[in-house]
């Protein structure tokens, strides 16, 4: 995997924006185009949007579609309906992480999958592997279409205003004409805030992205989504979710269901979940300037992801620690120093919604 | 604002150093900033320490990494700039100027002629940016 990396359709218009490309699970995607904190603070405070692209997107249809994702996921669609989407996690006869993904339930027997970028390839053999026996037809759209994050509290207000949207609950599903554009819209997103994303033809990508750009949402990169999401300890596959991971580990257990159901790796998640996991997700907050990274200590335990926070404007990072550790403070050791950090639970930065406020220019 | 000025001399570590009377002046390239991204820490040395050419005198850090800081010439630190302390992105605003970081004493103010010109700085960069 060298110079073969992809490029999604918004690939000009990051360019064009001064996007500072790097390869991200194979594609070439914008880390930033100006300030990593401002393209945050633009999410906390009004709206920014995300390429998420890269991001899988795999329609599944037919009858049996549905019993196709209840024997992989974790979570119980059948607790949501057509129009709703739901957080699932896809495991091993193990009970390890094949993935987190997103369900779009569009209609009765129309779904479509959203998955990490890194794990496409492996979905796609797992999910066709289940698919194979059922009326379940499994089409891979990822490449057709293009997918944009518009998160932040003005968010869905400025969506609403380009066209004819839906008014959804969260998580809810539907479809919109956003500035010409057909698009699924969801209310879902990997920030914390309030918003939506949209899943239009790859053609159409650019005008909506340009609508939206036009209309003052901040375009971000995977930095500041990456800071984000770590505020509010949402897991990254790679980081706090893995084959070697399980899902009760890493603070999604609201997103496994044991309750009379069987699934891929039902019976080893029961199992762990009646002995106790031996570790857990925590977040910690630095006091004293450092840039935590993957594999440093933290206390007993051992750092998953590292970064800053605009909100708390310190350092911040997640980490598994043994399951009997409580809050308080510990230290980080990090390039051979000692720094004082506590350590938190998640998430950790209070879910804010600003109210609306007029920004001076 | 210019990214290769004439008036300093430069390292392959992107520290850019002026010479002023005895002393020279370090900072980081526009190139270095602008690759870093926000800059939230800078930790200097002390008045009085002493730093060796091509050693590590400091630290720089942004959101995601962490930087040591080369100094490009031997000698005493005279001055530190504590508004860049307190500030950290003055870096990225000015690298050339409000942006600076220490002042050294040199020993040999000679070494500066072993640094890189703002010619062959800037075709170090553009080699970087090719690879890139």
């Amino acid at each position: 995997m060298t110079d073969a990396a992809l490029r999604t359709p918004l690939y000009g218009e990051h360019v064009e924006a001064g996007g500072r490309m790097v390869t991200f699970a194979g594609w070439r995607l914008p880390v930033r185009y100006g300030s990593i904190l401002d393209e945050a603070r633009a999410v906390r405070n009004s709206a920014g949007m995300f390429d998420v692209s890269h991001m899988g997107r795999v329609r599944l249809q037919g009858s049996e579609a549905l019993d196709v994702l209840l024997r992989l996921g974790t979570n119980d669609l059948r607790k949501v309906a057509p129009g709703r989407a739901q957080y699932t996690l896809w495991c091993t006869p193990d009970g390890g992480a094949i993935d987190d993904l997103i369900d779009l339930w569009i209609a009765d027997h129309d779904f479509i999958v959203v998955m990490n970028a890194s794990r496409r390839d492996d979905d796609l053999a797992h999910l066709e592997d289940e698919a194979r026996t059922k009326d379940a037809t499994v089409v891979d759209e990822t490449m057709d279409t293009v997918m944009i994050a518009v998160q932040g509290p003005e968010a869905r207000g400025i969506v609403s205003s380009l066209g004819e949207v839906p008014e959804l609950p969260r998580f809810g599903v539907g479809r919109a004409t956003i500035a010409g554009v057909a698009a699924f819209v969801s209310r879902t997103g990997y920030t914390g805030e309030d918003g939506v994303e949209l899943v239009c033809e790859a053609g159409a990508g650019p005008r909506l992205w340009e609508a939206l750009r036009e209309a003052g949402v901040v375009p971000c990169g995977l930095g500041a989504r990456d800071a984000l999401r770590m505020e509010m300890g949402y897991p990254l596959y790679g980081h706090e979710l893995g084959l070697d991971i399980s899902p009760l580990e890493a603070g999604v257990a609201f997103a496994v269901s044991l309750d009379d159901r069987d699934f891929i790796g039902s019976d080893a998640l029961r199992k762990l979940a009646q002995d106790g996991p031996p570790r857990k997700l925590m977040g910690f907050v630095c006091e004293k300037p450092a840039v935590p990274q993957p594999g440093d200590e933290i206390g007993s335990g051992t750092v998953t992801s590292g970064g800053t926070s605009v909100v708390l404007g310190k350092p911040i990072g997640l980490g598994f620690v043994p399951s009997d550790t409580s809050p308080g403070p510990v230290s980080l050791r990090t390039r051979g120093k000692e720094i004082p950090c506590e350590l938190r639970t998640l998430p950790l930065i209070e879910r804010k919604r600003p109210k609306k406020k007029k920004t001076k220019t | 604002m210019t990214d290769f000025p004439r008036d300093v001399r430069y390292t392959p570590e992107h520290e850019w150093a002026r010479l002023e009377g005895d002393l020279v002046r370090v900072g980081i390239t526009h190139y270095a900033q602008d690759a870093l991204g926000d800059v939230v820490y800078v930790e200097l040395p002390e008045l009085g320490a002493r730093v060796t050419q091509e050693a590590p005198f400091g630290e720089i850090q942004s959101p995601k990494a962490v930087s040591d800081l080369f100094a490009p010439v031997t000698g005493e630190i005279v001055e530190r700039n504590d508004e860049v302390v307190a500030a950290p992105e003055l870096v990225n605003e000015d690298p050339y100027g409000e942006g600076w970081l220490v002042a050294i004493r040199a020993d040999e103010p000679a070494e500066l002629d072993g640094l890189l010109d703002a010619r062959a700085y800037e075709e170090l960069v553009e080699s970087l940016d090719e690879e890139a």
